[in-house]
């Protein structure tokens, strides 16, 4: 029953800040007590093994919470916190939140859901109302980036739902359960369907359209939530379909495992490029975020112990990091008014904290110790050395070159180089974003000392599925090809920057010099020319790279689209003609009829 | 208890008082409408708790049947006339705040709601046809109350396609009178084994299209677009969410109740997937929004004889639970859908999708209750049409047409593309700022609670849909309850 009420007092919080529209203090606060309470009554009551049904007449309502649950329930209730801290300081309204609770409904809904109807029930309210919350966007572009994001995922829910009728004719049952005993190649069907919502949501190549354009026109604190959370839906889909609807999927359709790594480690090396190409900062996060999903794709797609370990753990870090990512980007929006790369610059000064949360949010994105990153990546990697897979591998480590990449073009635009002349005045952004810093770098730092904590839960989940292999404690790792402390690893590194700090303050040549000092090879420019290098950041690269990008699956969709335009004109024809045409039809269907089911008799 | 026979006779005379009246006063005729309509749904709720399985026999001149005219509603019936009167009720409080000079108007559109209730009540078949003939002939007068050139056209074609549709019908009512001898439904189905197999099939030909032309059953609803374009706003509501609603009532009775399910089902059941298909195809590039609606209309409807006709293959309840479900959707979703299109556009009769840009910025609640009309056609969470299209799709499952979920569902997807498009377009760009006035948005208000009340706690809806869809099914005990015992 709790788990009714949490869904239920979510609903409510979103409907009283409907109608509490006018008071913007009053709904802030509003918001926040309603989604305290219900993550009270989640983190307190929901363990493990609770079961719960409702009859509403049309059929039974079954909910049912795991260790999945859980584990995903925390992630995305812990980044709608850091969306509701950031939202306080935006523009919003009462629709807004109604629009952004019914979202959090429904993703938290999915994870109770035990049958099918009722995951798509949810699944369909998650998708409708983060379209709404898009709809609602930022700019002039925002209802277009909605409209393809709906299509994309009502797509995803239709084929959902298709892959459920189809299990509920082949098993006669409803329940999230296994369909690898049927005969036939129809549970392939039925798996690829049952995937594609999240695919969609996770964004994985080639169902990844909607999401740059969907994450960067939404409201600069939704997208904390849209990337950050509801993504992990995706992933929980992933596990789904993956363990609990096709457990012998490994021994039954192998390659359909490598496709997905391959589409996985193919996606996180694309968005990556595509990422460093980009000019805008929430475009280039929103390509950052699609990479690392690949990721976990590829965590899935080996289907190990250790790369689901990975996954999930990557899924998490994903969602630590990303926020913070997308948080700093908000705070900034928030006090420069713009997220084009080539407009800002210098910054580090103006908002150090934000500079601070953007620096080891990188870090984290790279995968370097002692962040959140470096866990999953090192063991993704070595899950991927050990299938050896040589291409996948290579193809693998190239995109976390590209991760370098575009983190630097990240930091180094908004907040190293020459101050803009009208960002002078610019202060550290206000309170709600500094605290959702604040969190979001305190399990940044644990979880990447202490990956164990988490582990330990990941372990609960899978190893009902998969043979443990994966030896872990608190701070340690051992795997087949080697054992880590991460502790030690973030000692060793840490003391490696300190030691290159102090030989860069020994043996480094410095001249300190002003943000505005600048040389000009004897030219006197006025004190507002642009100097900062952030037009052309790797053109060489977008040479390089373009011409083959350029090609893309969004014509060859675009050309689809053109098809059906073309039948639907046809269809369109039959109904423009004049009466005596219609008459026409009435004469030749009634002698048709007449002729067809006379033969009959 | 009043008796339901008063809901016609009362209509009528009303009806027939209108002209007077407006001979006194131009102002009292707009009146007329409300008062009737009220009247009837109080003399229909009166004869609820009467109505339970098998039909409530009303018989006139005290003559029992099958011979003289009787009314005979059972559940499946009351449910349909409820609608009917329901949604005839709050467009006659619509029509209230409207300008209309011509007082024919109203009473055109009381003939229209009293044809619907009609058909939906008699026992009666050759009855039938003639409330459909006052359903018909009043439809095209008050598609072509415009009097512009769209509104004629359609009038006109819509009476071209009807009139021979409805000749048709009376046709196959003499052919099943001439082998019976009678011309009381039940008694026709109870005598229906004795007839010949070649008789049944001309029969059902001819009533599939006479009742094919009403319910927009492909090739026979190219009038449709023409006449839902041409008629003004509410006028199309009243074509989708009653006229089209009786024709399925016509449809349900004669092709199950008393031909059983005889071949002519299975011509439905491949029409209306044809149907739904095409239709859908056609709107998917259909820039005029209001011609758009059309197509998605009878794409609804295609959907809802398609699971109908289902039960020719798989006879069972849930399958006649279902299309009342879908009927009340589309009866609720597109009638807010014309409604608050009418309002976006502000009166203009501008229905391209590039002039309605903005117009959800600058009619908020307009463009709100456009999104949630669409939201229930799609099937969306939290809205009506979430159940009736799940419901749908169990039925096509039950009756073993499993991969035909995906085809549908494709499609589905064309319906979100193309609302998809105009719910962006109406909230993007800004337009000019035009108001609702307050009658106009109360009762698209009502309408759209029906939608997401019913959408959250579909309980109700369903056990009414339910016991009104055992009704249709049990044909036996409606013969019984009217015949007497066989």
């Amino acid at each position: 029953m709790t788990m009714f009420y949490i869904l239920l007092v979510f609903i409510l919080t979103g409907l009283l800040t409907l109608f509490l529209g006018p008071i913007k203090v009053l709904r802030n606060i509003v918001a926040l007590l309603g989604y305290l309470a219900g993550s009270a009554l989640f983190i307190y009551n929901i363990k493990p093994g609770l079961i719960y049904s409702l009859n509403i007449r049309v059929y039974n309502i079954h909910f049912e919470s795991g260790f999945s649950t859980v584990f995903f329930g925390i992630i995305i209730l812990a980044v709608f916190l850091i969306f509701l801290l950031a939202s306080f300081h935006e523009e919003n309204d009462g629709a807004y939140y109604l629009f952004a609770f019914l979202t959090l409904t429904g993703a938290i809904g999915v994870l109770f859901a035990k049958d099918l109807i009722s995951f798509f029930f949810l699944f369909e309210t998650m998708s409708l109302f983060s379209f709404l919350m898009v709809l609602k966007g930022k700019n002039k572009n925002s209802p277009k980036s909605a409209f393809k994001y709906l299509v994309w995922s009502v797509f995803g829910g239709y084929a959902f739902l298709f892959g459920t009728f189809l299990k509920v004719y082949t098993t006669h049952s409803v329940m999230i359960g296994d369909i690898s005993f049927i005969g036939g190649h129809i549970k392939l069907l039925i798996l690829l369907l049952i995937l594609t919502p999240f695919m969609v949501k996770a964004a994985l190549m080639p169902f990844h359209l909607w999401a740059p354009d969907a994450y960067s026109d939404s409201k600069d604190a939704f997208t904390v939530f849209f990337s950050g959370g509801l993504s992990k839906i995706g992933i929980f889909g992933y596990f789904i379909a993956l363990f609990k609807i096709f457990t012998e999927i490994a021994s039954k359709y192998p390659w359909f495992l490598t496709v997905i790594a391959w589409l996985g480690g193919i996606t996180a090396t694309l968005a990556g490029i595509y990422a460093f190409m980009q000019d805008d900062a929430k475009k280039l996060l929103a390509y950052s975020s699609i990479s690392q999903l690949g990721y976990v794709a590829v965590g899935f797609g080996i289907y190990t112990h250790y790369s689901v370990v990975a996954a999930f753990f990557h899924a998490l870090g994903h969602a630590v990091y990303e926020s913070l990512l997308f948080l700093v980007v908000a705070g900034v929006y928030y006090r420069v008014k713009t997220t084009d790369l080539r407009k800002m610059g210098g910054l580090i000064k103006k908002m150090p904290l934000s500079f601070i949360g953007l620096l080891f949010g990188i870090i984290a994105t790279s995968g370097i110790p002692p962040t959140i990153g470096f866990p999953s990546k090192w063991l993704l990697y070595e899950a991927v050395i050990m299938k050896g897979d040589l291409l996948l591998t290579s193809l693998v480590f190239f995109a976390s070159i590209t991760a370098f990449l575009y983190s630097y073009k990240l930091v180094h635009s908004i907040f190293l180089g020459k101050l803009h002349k009208e960002h002078r005045d610019v202060k550290e952004a206000p309170l709600g974003y500094a605290t959702g810093i604040i969190l979001l770098l305190i399990p940044l730092f644990v979880l990447g000392v202490a990956p164990g904590i988490a582990v330990k839960h990941i372990d609960y989940i899978i190893r009902f599925y998969l043979k443990p292999e994966l030896g872990y404690n608190l701070t340690t790792m051992t795997t087949p090809l080697g054992h880590v402390n991460f502790p030690v690893v973030g000692i060793v590194m840490v003391s490696m920057f300190v030691l290159s700090l102090i030989i860069y303050f020994i043996f480094g040549s410095t001249y300190k010099a002003d943000q505005t000092d600048n040389y000009t090879a004897t030219e006197a420019i006025s004190d507002d020319f642009e100097l900062h290098y952030a037009g052309e950041f790797y053109g060489f690269m977008r040479k390089a790279f373009g011409r083959p990008l350029k090609w893309s699956f969004e014509k060859l969709l675009n050309a689809f689209l053109k098809l059906f335009a073309f039948i639907g004109e046809i269809a369109r024809g039959f109904y423009m003609g004049d009466a005596r045409v219609y008459l026409f039809y009435l004469v030749l269907f009634f002698s048709l009829l007449a002729y067809l089911m006379g033969g009959k008799l | 208890m009043v008796s339901p026979i008063l809901v016609i006779a009362l209509s009528l005379f009303f009806a027939f008082v209108i002209p007077l009246l407006g001979m006194l006063s131009k102002k009292l005729p707009r009146w007329v409408p409300p008062i009737s309509i009220l009247v009837n749904l109080l003399i229909l709720l009166s004869n609820m708790d009467k109505i339970s399985g098998g039909a409530m026999l009303i018989t006139t001149a005290g003559i029992k049947p099958p011979i003289a005219i009787n009314l005979a509603i059972d559940r499946f019936g009351f449910l349909f006339a409820l609608l009917i009167q329901t949604v005839g009720f709050l467009l006659s409080i619509y029509y209230l705040a409207q300008d209309t000079k011509d007082e024919r108007f109203y009473m055109l559109f009381l003939l229209n709601i009293l044809g619907a209730s009609g058909i939906v009540m008699t026992g009666d078949l050759f009855n039938s046809f003639v409330f459909l003939e006052i359903l018909e002939i009043s439809s095209f007068g008050l598609v072509a109350v415009q009097k512009d050139k769209k509104s004629l056209e359609g009038a006109f074609k819509y009476m071209m396609i009807g009139a021979i549709g409805s000749s048709l019908y009376l046709l196959g009512i003499i052919v099943l009178y001439l082998s019976t001898g009678s011309l009381n439904m039940a008694d026709i189905a109870r005598l229906m084994p004795n007839i010949p197999d070649s008789i049944k099939l001309f029969a059902g030909l001819l009533f599939l299209i006479g009742i094919g032309v009403e319910v927009e059953l492909f090739p026979l609803n190219a009038w449709a677009p023409d006449a839902y374009e041409g008629a003004q706003d509410s006028i199309s509501t009243q074509l989708s969410s009653i006229i089209s609603k009786a024709g399925i009532y016509l449809a349900a009775r004669i092709f199950f109740t008393i031909f059983n399910g005889f071949y002519a089902l299975e011509v439905v059941l491949y029409l209306g997937i044809i149907t739904f298909i095409i239709a859908e195809l056609a709107a998917l590039m259909q820039k005029n929004v209001k011609r758009m609606l059309a197509y998605s209309s009878i794409g609804q409807m295609g959907l809802l004889l398609f699971v109908f006709a289902l039960i020719s293959k798989r006879a069972d309840i849930f399958i006649f639970t279902t299309i009342i479900l879908l009927a009340l959707n589309h009866a609720f979703g597109k009638g807010l859908l014309f409604l608050s299109l009418g309002a976006l556009t502000g009166g203009t009769r501008e229905y391209y999708i590039d002039s309605l840009k903005g117009s959800g910025k600058s009619n908020v609640l307009a463009g709100l209750l456009f999104t949630m009309g669409a939201f229930t056609i799609l099937g969306m969470p939290f809205f009506f049409g979430f159940w009736s299209k799940i419901s749908a799709l169990i039925s096509i499952m039950k009756a073993g047409y499993v991969y035909l979920i995906g085809l549908v569902l494709l499609v589905s997807l064309f319906e979100i593309y193309y609302y998809g498009r105009v719910i962006v377009n109406i909230f993007s760009g800004e337009g000019k700022a035009q108001k609702t006035g307050f009658i106009y948005a109360s009762i698209m208000v009502i309408f759209a609670l029906f939608i997401i009340a019913f959408g959250v706690w579909p309980h109700p809806v369903f056990s009414f849909a339910h016991k009104a869809a055992v009704a249709l099914f049990e044909r036996t005990t409606y013969i019984t309850s009217i015949m007497g015992g066989m």
